[in-house]
């Protein structure tokens, strides 16, 4: 009997390694979460100003598409090996600091998501339901705050996606994410961004700093 | 064969290993004794620029004076050498500007500003302006510097800078036209 056992369990080992017992899946960014990033050409360079009329801008110095690769395993056997695509984009700003959007297919039992990382701070939503999955916020002051929708804190932001937004007597048809903190829980600097809003249209068109000072896209 | 191996190990040990029982100072490089009338600021030094649409942008500087060590990597022979640091610091967003100043040989210096991303070099016997009006005031011994930066990763974004002795920065003027005027 325990021969028999031992016979079975080595036929499912033999079984599950062979490349046929994996199952392969690839998943590709769905055209609505692939419409967050912007990838027209006059969009590489762009110029923002502020409220007092100082402009600055923006350059995108890294972009990627491409397929990330994870798996799981059983008894140290893969058994399903998951591709799923990915894209990126990276824009420098000498005075703000650097800003990236990454778009994430996700896999078969989770939304795709989208994620923005601003000056302090790293922000996540569902690309499907547009609820936060994910914030971390970190200053450069050595202080930090991380919330995600696994845990019982209390979310310090809003965050929804419109159409129609209006922002310095300009309308972005286009969906457009707005990212606001609510209680910005003491740590952020002067410079850290508590406010911003992105268009699929055109991309970053708003950002506001604790401080209070306004940045609008030109 | 063995013993050739070994050989060869025990000399590639022997070349490898530090042979310095001590290390000997062979210069320490001064500045020149006029140092302090080429640098304009004091630490805590504070100074505001104006933006052509009026904005006023608040600075403050910070010094670090240090004495720095070189020489090369297996050498048991260095040198120091005085270093200046100046950090020019806003509340307001803006570019990092920073000083660089380090002595060399033979009572020569390097002197360099760099703003963002771009630097600016001061050399001997660069020629200077005798005055220059900025903002309705008369500079005198004004350097109209360009940026010696070159990348094609990203295009320029500051163009120039007008710079004295006396008074520091004095004009900065962006690629896209923006200028900011010492107040």
């Amino acid at each position: 009997m325990k021969f028999i056992k031992l016979f079975l369990f080595a036929s499912f080992l033999l079984l599950i390694s062979c490349n046929g017992a994996i199952v392969y899946e690839e998943i590709d960014l769905q055209a609505e979460t692939e419409a967050w990033i912007v990838q027209e050409e006059s969009y590489r360079s762009f110029q923002m100003t502020d409220e007092n009329g100082i402009k600055n801008s923006w350059n995108l110095t890294e972009e990627d598409n491409y397929y990330s690769e994870s798996g799981s395993a059983f008894l140290l056997i893969p058994t399903r090996k998951t591709m799923r695509e990915m894209y990126y984009q990276k824009f420098r700003n000498t005075i703000l600091g650097d800003f990236s959007i990454n778009a994430d297919a996700g896999f078969s039992d989770v939304n795709p998501w989208v994620s923005f990382n601003m000056p302090d701070l790293s922000f996540e939503f569902d690309a499907v339901t547009h609820k936060p999955n994910r914030l971390y916020l970190s200053p450069n002051n050595g202080k930090s705050f991380s919330w995600s929708e696994y845990e019982d804190v209390e979310l310090p932001l809003e965050f929804q996606v419109v159409t129609n937004f209006e922002v310095n007597g300009k309308t972005y048809q286009e969906e457009v994410a707005i990212f606001e903190l609510t209680d910005q829980i003491g740590i952020l600097e002067p410079k850290s961004v508590v406010k911003f809003a992105f268009s699929k249209d055109v991309g970053l068109i708003f950002i506001e700093l604790k401080s209070g000072l306004k940045y609008f896209r030109i | 064969m063995k013993i050739l191996i070994i050989s060869f190990l025990i000399a590639s040990v022997g070349f490898c290993t530090p042979k310095c029982d001590e290390s000997n100072l062979i210069d320490a490089y001064a500045f020149p004794e006029n140092m302090e009338e080429l640098i304009p600021y004091e630490n805590q030094d504070k100074f505001t620029l104006i933006h052509n649409s009026g904005t006023e942008i608040p600075f403050e500087v910070f010094r670090n004076s240090t004495i720095e060590t070189g020489g090369c990597d297996h050498c048991c022979d260095y040198y120091t050498y005085e270093n200046e640091e100046l950090f020019v610091i806003s509340d307001y967003p803006f570019y990092d500007i920073q000083f660089n100043i380090n002595a060399g040989e033979e009572g020569i210096f390097n002197y360099g500003i760099s703003i963002g991303r771009e630097y600016f070099s001061l050399e001997e016997n660069m020629q200077m302006s005798d005055s220059v009006k900025i903002n309705d005031q008369y500079f005198h011994e004004v350097f109209k510097l360009k940026s010696n930066s070159y990348s094609e990763e990203y295009e320029r974004e500051v163009d120039s800078l007008y710079f004295n002795y006396s008074t520091g920065i004095l004009k900065i003027i962006q690629q896209n036209g923006d200028t900011y005027e010492i107040h």
